[in-house]
């Protein structure tokens, strides 16, 4: 009786070894099968938080720059004046000098300035006119156009930047927005500018036409404390350096 | 007596077969299930695998044309596309010209891709620049008078 009662209760075994099997099954294949899922699916989603972020930042890039054309040493330069107003720091990485790109490496923290000098922008052996159409790309994808136009350089007579008139750039890394900007030429007395501005453009644009030295006074009209002086700054401009600059 | 128990023993042997039977066929099936059901959820779960890592290379993708210059002396039309995502990419131009080459562009990279184009009278070109895995970038270009 006793080996019949040990092989009767033997008849569970194929329940058992059922049981065994399914939980071996899904030890081995559903939950592995499961887990390479999960880890597929969360390398899609941090990739995609990835490239939103870097989309989110590529929106916020906002940064602009001046050309300042000089001539040193007999060689034609043109120093780039940028000013990052976004919150992200840009690095441009490409600068696009008529079509043909060069690389470099210029980092401008956030809300900061920086510049880039450009140098042998021409052939020594050519004596053609020579205008300068530039464009600078960053790290992130974007493109930006210069605010100052298209310098032009004429290599006859010793070299020359040619200009119908002459600018100066009044570049503000914070823009206010009531403000009184005071151009005039110091030598012959000349006021170009005297007026009030009411926006918040990041830059102004006042041209003039005499060679010389002028006298820069930019104030604060509004705010606390109220009439304050922002800049009072002489800058020359003449065929060598066409363009001048304040930074606010 | 003795004759009667030894009977008894061999009717015993029956359900010893039946349940060695019963076990190994559980067994056989249930071994067959596993390996089955093993290799099929393998062939899953990498296909799944697979198919979310290219759509994950896909939406990774960010490239932009940087610069469009066109020569009208050579008819040579040359387009900069510049890939500033993580990963490699391969471009083809697909308007004006389909060429259908396609042209590795490096991670942080820029590529010059020229090539012969006579404008018929447009002033202007659009230029479409598509991957392989079908992300494009659209330019519109003025050609010099």
């Amino acid at each position: 009786m006793h080996t019949i009662g040990s092989f009767c209760r033997r008849r569970g075994m194929s329940a058992i070894f059922g049981t065994i099997i399914f939980i071996g099954i899904m030890f081995s294949a559903v939950i592995p099968m499961f887990l390479v899922m999960r880890q597929a699916d969360t390398l899609y989603e941090k990739e995609k938080f990835e490239v939103g972020r870097l989309d989110e930042e590529k929106g916020m890039e906002n940064m602009y720059f001046y050309l300042l054309p000089t001539i040193v040493e007999d060689e034609p330069i043109i120093t780039l004046k940028i000013s990052n107003r976004c919150e992200i720091a840009v690095k441009i990485i490409h600068v696009w000098i008529n079509g043909e790109p060069r690389d470099v490496d210029c980092l401008i923290n956030p809300t900061s300035n920086g510049e880039l000098v450009l140098r042998e922008l021409i052939d020594p052996e050519s004596q053609e006119p020579v205008s300068f159409n530039i464009k600078v790309t960053t790290d992130k994808g974007n493109i930006f156009l210069p605010y100052s136009g298209t310098p032009t350089y004429n290599p006859e007579l010793g070299g020359s930047w040619e200009m119908d008139y002459y600018i100066i750039y009044i570049m503000m890394l914070h823009p206010e927005s009531q403000l009184h900007i005071f151009v005039k030429n110091i030598d012959t007395e000349t006021t170009y500018f005297d007026y009030n501005v009411d926006n918040n453009e990041p830059g102004y644009e006042i041209s003039v036409t005499e060679i010389g030295e002028y006298q820069i006074i930019v104030t604060k009209l509004y705010g606390k404390p109220s009439e304050e002086v922002l800049t009072n700054t002489n800058r020359s401009v003449g065929p060598t350096n066409p363009m001048a600059l304040v930074i606010i | 007596m003795k004759e009667r128990e030894r009977l008894n023993e061999r009717r015993a042997i029956e359900p010893v077969i039946s349940a060695v039977i019963l076990s190994a066929a559980v067994l056989t099936v249930g071994c067959s299930v596993w390996f089955f059901s093993q290799g099929a959820m393998t062939i899953s779960a990498e296909d799944y695998a697979e198919s979310v890592i290219n759509m994950t290379e896909t939406i990774s993708e960010r490239f932009i044309i940087e610069q469009v210059i066109y020569d009208p002396e050579t008819h040579t039309l040359s387009i900069w596309v510049f890939n500033y995502g993580d990963i490699n990419i391969e471009v083809n131009v697909t308007y004006p010209v389909n060429d259908f080459i396609w042209r590795e562009v490096s991670s942080k990279h820029l590529e010059e891709i020229s090539f012969e184009f006579i404008p018929d009278s447009e002033i202007e070109v659009g230029i479409n620049v598509e991957t392989r895995r079908g992300n494009d970038a659209y330019y519109r270009f003025v050609l010099p008078s």
